[in-house]
């Protein structure tokens, strides 16, 4: 295989290579010191990069922002402009209204004619209107998994999933693959971010849905760490649940990922 | 539930989840608090009514934030004037103190961020927010293929710019 070009590498580092070109890239990798010092070289400019972006960050506004965007959207509400609509309208069926009364009080009028034919005649009482057929909303399509695989380092190897919501499920099992991998499915496929570092894998903004990761039996260590806390580890030629799995097997825990 | 509170509810959920990171994206764009604010708020407002589902209505936001940043000659002068306020000096280097050093650090990033060309600024940013690279090749109008490789050049850019061994803008 030839040399990794630069866009490739930076793909694998963000995880958005497509798994068909992952696996013989990352096979690559293993075999030529070149790649691998590139890709060394992109971590950790992206890396420095990220350090330095955070470093002016500031806390967002979140109480006075949404105070205001409350008041906002009550001025923007679609009923107040409805509202002067129907104000408008109601004065115009009263004017038509009281003229066709007046009009009616005349006799030999034409709108009294209209009115003894129509509103004064019994009628069969209209059947109703049968009721309009609604067609169920198509459900969106779902994202095509994601995800990004790695070699341990030195035998180490980290699954990190950071700022994950309580509602994201996260499947652990030793794999008989030599490498670390892990797949977001479902809703967190489309908002899951993969960052990689040797012997570590970063799942950042997964919403809902489920991560998957598959820790390398044949690893030294291995760790699944969620929101900071441990939650699975590898122990001799067994996965350790850590914390209380909510699903899934005893061999693949599937853990809530709750704070 | 009615329809109308559903409604409130999902943009209740929306703010609370996209804001944050809206904010921080036009806070590192604009270096500048208030802007950053007032762009986000304004976006916001905007997607009332429009309906877009949630995974849309994040990019949507995004695109139309950078939209109003972009166009707004005041607030493009409140950037330049920030990020000209403070040119780094390497001869000129304060005491070595920790407060004193973060503010050096911010006001070169915001100067470097300043000289970059604006797609390299937007995809490094956007990156930096969780965006997929089809998503920001959808805002910055390039082919998917290229993100990867324009993402390695801007950062190379960035540190470049931001180390002064290279002069940009």
């Amino acid at each position: 295989m030839t040399h990794l070009d630069e866009g490739a590498l930076q793909e694998l580092l963000d995880g958005e290579m497509p798994a068909g070109r992952s696996g013989p890239a990352e096979a690559h990798l293993a075999g030529c010191s070149a790649c691998a010092a590139q890709l060394s070289e992109l971590r950790a400019g992206g890396e420095r990069m990220s350090a330095l972006l955070g470093a002016g960050d500031v806390a967002a506004p979140m109480l006075r922002a949404q105070a205001a965007f409350h008041r906002r959207r009550r001025g923007a509400h679609p009923l107040a402009r409805t509202g002067r609509g129907l104000s408008r309208a109601a004065a115009v069926m009263i004017a038509i209204g009281g003229a066709a009364v007046a009009a009616a009080a005349f006799p030999g009028s034409p709108v009294r004619q209209w009115v003894r034919e129509t509103l004064l005649t019994e009628q069969e009482p209209a059947a109703p209107a049968p009721a309009p057929v609604v067609q169920a909303p198509a459900p969106p399509p779902e994202a095509a998994p994601t995800g990004v695989s790695i070699l341990p380092d030195d035998g180490q190897v980290r699954v990190v999933v950071s700022g994950a919501g309580p509602e994201l499920r996260v499947r652990a099992r030793l794999s008989p693959s030599p490498q670390a991998a892990v797949r977001a499915t479902g809703a967190a496929a489309g908002t899951a971010r993969f960052r990689t570092a040797p012997g570590r894998i970063e799942v950042l903004n997964a919403g809902a849905g489920q991560v998957e990761v598959d820790l390398p039996a044949g690893a030294e260590s291995a760790f699944l760490e969620v929101n900071g806390r441990v939650y699975a580890a590898k122990e001799g030629q067994a996965l350790r649940a850590l914390t209380p799995a909510v699903g899934g097997t005893a061999d693949q825990p599937v853990f809530r990922a709750g704070p | 539930m009615t329809a109308g509170s559903h409604a409130d509810a999902d943009y209740d959920a929306l703010f609370r989840d996209v804001y944050p990171s809206l904010f921080r994206y036009l806070h590192r764009l604009t270096g500048d608090t208030d802007s950053a604010e007032d762009i986000a708020q304004e976006s916001f407002v905007r997607l009332l009514g429009r309906g877009l589902p949630a995974d849309e209505a994040r990019l949507w936001l995004f695109t139309v934030a950078t939209n109003l940043f972009r166009d707004s000659a005041r607030t493009r002068k409140r950037r330049e004037r920030l990020l000209t306020a403070t040119p780094w000096k390497p001869a000129a280097l304060p005491a070595p103190n920790e407060a004193v050093e973060r503010e050096h650090t911010v006001a070169r990033v915001r100067e470097a961020l300043g000289k970059i060309p604006e797609r390299d600024r937007q995809m490094l940013l956007m990156r930096e927010e969780g965006f997929k690279y089809d998503e920001i090749a959808r805002v910055v109008a390039v082919a998917p293929g290229s993100v990867g490789t324009l993402l390695a050049r801007a950062t190379r850019r960035f540190l470049a710019v931001y180390d002064g061994e290279l002069e940009e803008g």
